[in-house]
């Protein structure tokens, strides 16, 4: 495996959640709040996870499982990303709905990877899938919420906005890779999850020009 | 893996487009939320000018009034007295003589008083006059030391700016006699090249901007005062310290008429 190979298919996954976890970081030295704080520990979590992941297939045993370490991550991301939309919404269907997809989401774990012992071994694809499309349906009712309440203030000024763009982003766009990785043949593996690690950093560049800019725009006025 | 390829390709371009769409939405949206200000601010203005034209005309018809009917009855009276014999008896007469003095000073307080709301005055005369004329009104009183400064070369102003401010001078010291328990007051005008500014000062009693929110009477009438200003492009600042007086200072750009 070539460095960019390694790069662009191990690394820059926990690279892209670290550059996350940076920006929440610089965000709790300017302001604290508890979305913030919750957000960089959960950041933070996906960092080492994902790093000891790629590190144990990369150095331990090429045939090693690591796919246990995407189950609890994708259901510690659902658990967290929902109750961030939770507080960030306030419509009761809005909320209705997410703690639906939250109770679905966990369901779907328990029953699959637990009841059925899909949790070690197995990639749950449909599992993940469902976990994207909440996120992505959480992201449509904050576009919806922002722009039913339009302020005077530009949504470019609103860091929130571009979170949840880089949200929109990342779980829509790879969406169709989480759901159909397992069908690819096992040499295209490698490139396809390059594909959705090259989505994921560029949402979390999104973030971080949204940081930029409404950081900057703070300290000037 | 092509189809997977393409799939992503297309959810990442939706995915940018609805990011793009809301975007593009919200900037609609301001769009239509300035126009409406700034409709409302239009709306508010002609409500405001609409209201001072009834307002002057209202002044001048009472201006009208006091100097040829309530005057011209008040010095056939005057007149009346004046021509009682000296035959009377001496308590009459002591009585005619206080009446004669009341009647008099009844006719000069209402000549004032025409004067000063009639329109014609301050667009005649200019507005350093109207405000000096205005200042010597209260002067006599007795209550009150004014100063009257005006600095710079002085020149005439619109005379729509020239009644709005005049009307803003005799608001401020309506204001001060009303609620300031001020005995001086500052009247300082600058005529510069480029901005006319106008300041009242008064050494009274102040207010802080909780007792606005008790007085809500008083407040309306500051906000009246500031809208006034508006309407003339003229900036407004009132501060007042509690105990130390109240200033009122009224900055106009000047851009063509020098």
């Amino acid at each position: 495996m070539t460095l960019p190979e390694l790069i662009f298919k191990n690394f820059l996954e926990p690279f892209a959640y670290l550059v996350y976890a940076i920006i929440f970081l610089l965000k709790i030295y300017n302001e604290t709040n508890v979305e913030q704080k919750v957000l960089l520990v959960f950041y933070v979590v996906a960092t080492i996870l994902l790093t000891a992941a790629s590190v144990l297939v990369l150095y331990a045993n090429q045939n090693v499982d690591n796919v246990w370490m995407y189950n609890i991550f994708y259901l510690l991301t659902i658990c967290v990303l929902s109750w961030f939309f939770y507080r960030l919404l306030y419509g009761r269907l809005k909320r209705a709905f997410i703690k639906i997809s939250l109770a679905a989401n966990v369901i779907i774990f328990i029953i699959y990877d637990i009841i059925l012992h899909h949790f070690v071994g197995s990639y749950n694809g449909y599992v993940y899938a469902i976990c994207y499309i909440s996120i992505v349906a959480y992201s449509f009712m904050y576009f919806n919420q922002l722009l039913a309440n339009v302020t005077e203030k530009s949504i470019l000024n609103n860091f929130n906005f571009w979170l949840v763009s880089g949200y929109l982003f990342n779980y829509l766009g790879a969406f169709i890779i989480i759901l159909l990785y397992r069908t690819v043949d096992l040499d295209d593996t490698g490139n396809v999850w390059a594909m959705q690690n090259i989505i994921l950093f560029l949402s979390a560049l999104i973030t971080l020009a949204g940081y930029l800019r409404t950081s900057r725009r703070k300290r000037y006025f | 893996m092509i189809t997977i390829f393409i799939i992503t390709i297309f959810l990442v371009a939706v995915a940018t487009g609805i990011i793009f769409l809301v975007l593009i939405y919200q900037k609609k949206q301001l769009q239509y939320i300035a126009e409406k200000k700034q409709l409302q601010v239009t709306y508010e203005k002609e409500i405001l000018e609409s209201k001072l034209e009834i307002q002057e005309q209202t002044f001048k018809n009472i201006s009208q009034e006091i100097h040829d009917n309530i005057g011209q009855v008040l010095t056939l009276v005057k007149l009346n007295i004046n021509t009682m014999t000296t035959a009377e008896p001496p308590a009459l007469q002591n009585k005619i003589s206080d009446s004669r003095n009341l009647i008099t000073k009844a006719i000069q307080d209402l000549r004032d008083l025409s004067k000063s709301m009639n329109t014609d005055l301050v667009i005649e005369a200019g507005l350093t006059q109207a405000i000096e004329y205005e200042s010597e009104l209260i002067k006599k009183t007795g209550g009150y030391e004014i100063e009257y400064n005006i600095t710079g070369n002085v020149y005439r102003l619109q005379n729509q700016q020239e009644l709005i401010l005049f009307r803003l001078v005799q608001e401020a010291l309506n204001n001060i006699i009303k609620h300031a328990k001020a005995t001086r007051i500052k009247i300082a005008i600058a005529f510069e090249p480029n901005i006319f500014t106008l300041h009242v000062t008064d050494n009274g009693v102040g207010f802080s901007a909780g007792e606005l929110k008790l007085n809500p009477v008083r407040g309306s009438g500051l906000r009246n005062m500031e809208n006034r200003a508006k309407m003339i492009n003229g900036n407004f600042t009132c501060t007042s310290v509690p105990g130390k007086g109240t200033s009122i200072f009224i900055a106009l750009p000047i851009e063509t008429k020098k």
